[in-house]
């Protein structure tokens, strides 16, 4: 592999999902996401969104990427977070750690401070969890294949490739 | 790098276009864009200049569908080509899980395309990706221009190592399918 996957079991899957869950009531969100560095989206409670969450996912990724990169400009190491707040609806992002970013989308019910409170609360316990997951998988190295993704995984996926993109219209 | 989510099943991979400005990158995931089934893919997202010239990256979500019990997903980035983007450029790499580099065949475009490619290889080093181990493809896009270079000229320089290579004329769909195709399978190979 050029880089190491890594990978989230069910039992640190819901773990998360609780806090999220309690993040969401606490703070009077509509929904709260967890998303990775690279743009993958980890969990979302709350309000079903009618957006597409992998492009939200992706973008929230961007903009903060963009944002530590002009912190490292000031001299800054990041900023940890920020806001977007438009007429009736805002969004607020943090880190929960290197890899993982926290977003909160809320309406009127809540207020940008609410949110913020609540957030930091919130995203030193999913760091905790995190620390936990980066540990076991530290530990397991090699195991991965054994809790699911088979040795034939490769071939179905050429098959599914191929099912796929082999639909291409002639040009 | 790919997330494995087990609880809910799925797997997302991250594959990146690069290359020099103008070279066809965006015109590659148009043309995905239009070709796959708007069940299995989400909108494109082009964060680009008011002159349509990409800024930040476009995305292109793709589903492939369900392999060995996981959904997977590949999300299609490209990055900025124009040179004062690298920045960008790195910030959209980071991450990655493939690689495809879009080089401009035309002999005028050879040298930003060689300076396209040493930035790619700094930019993997500086993200910690294993520049000899990350899937990559090459493409030759702009095979219909009358000052294209030939295809032996063009692997001499840009693919030494003869990573898979394909011919395209991204703008009439000509090389875009077998490209993607190559590097998704080359990324679910590394997927453990």
């Amino acid at each position: 592999m050029a880089g190491k996957n890594w990978a989230l079991f069910e039992e640190d899957f819901w773990a998360l999902n609780d806090v999220l869950y309690a993040l969401v009531e606490s703070s009077y969100s509509k929904s709260a996401m967890l998303i990775d560095r690279d743009g993958h989206l980890i969990a979302n409670v709350g309000e079903a969104p009618s957006f597409d969450t992998d492009s939200f996912a992706s973008l929230s990724a961007a903009d903060l990427a963009a944002s530590k990169a002009l912190a490292s400009m000031l001299g800054e190491k990041d900023f940890r977070n920020q806001a977007h707040q438009g007429k009736d609806c805002g969004i607020y992002q943090c880190c929960v750690n290197d890899k993982v970013m926290l977003v909160l989308l809320f309406d009127r019910r809540s207020t940008l401070g609410l949110v913020r409170l609540r957030a930091e609360k919130g995203a030193r316990e999913l760091a905790e969890i995190f620390t936990r997951v980066y540990g076991k998988l530290s530990r397991s190295e090699g195991e991965l294949e054994s809790v699911g993704v088979g040795a034939d995984f490769a071939a179905q996926a050429d098959q599914q490739i191929d099912r796929l993109f082999g639909d291409f219209p002639n040009p | 790098m790919s997330l494995v989510n087990y609880p809910s099943r799925e797997i997302n991979c991250k594959v990146v276009y690069y290359g020099p400005g103008l070279g066809g990158k965006t015109t590659n995931l148009r043309s995905v864009y239009t070709s796959v089934p708007s069940t299995r893919r989400g909108n494109l997202i082009s964060l680009a200049t008011e002159g349509d010239r990409t800024l930040f990256f476009d995305f292109l979500p793709v589903d492939v569908g369900n392999i060995g019990g996981f959904r997977v997903k590949f999300h299609l980035y490209t990055v900025p080509g124009q040179i004062y983007y690298r920045p960008n450029r790195k910030l959209v790499l980071r991450g990655a899980d493939g690689v495809v580099f879009v080089a401009d065949s035309q002999r005028e475009r050879f040298e930003a395309g060689k300076e396209s490619l040493r930035d790619l290889y700094v930019n993997l080093v500086e993200n910690e990706i294993d520049a000899e181990r990350i899937p990559l493809v090459f493409q030759y896009n702009k095979r219909d221009m009358p000052s294209a270079m030939s295809m032996q000229e063009l692997e001499e320089a840009f693919n030494p190592l003869h990573f898979p290579s394909y011919e395209a004329v991204a703008s009439q769909g000509v090389g875009v399918p077998d490209t993607l195709k190559t590097i998704c399978k080359l990324v679910a190979r590394t997927i453990q």
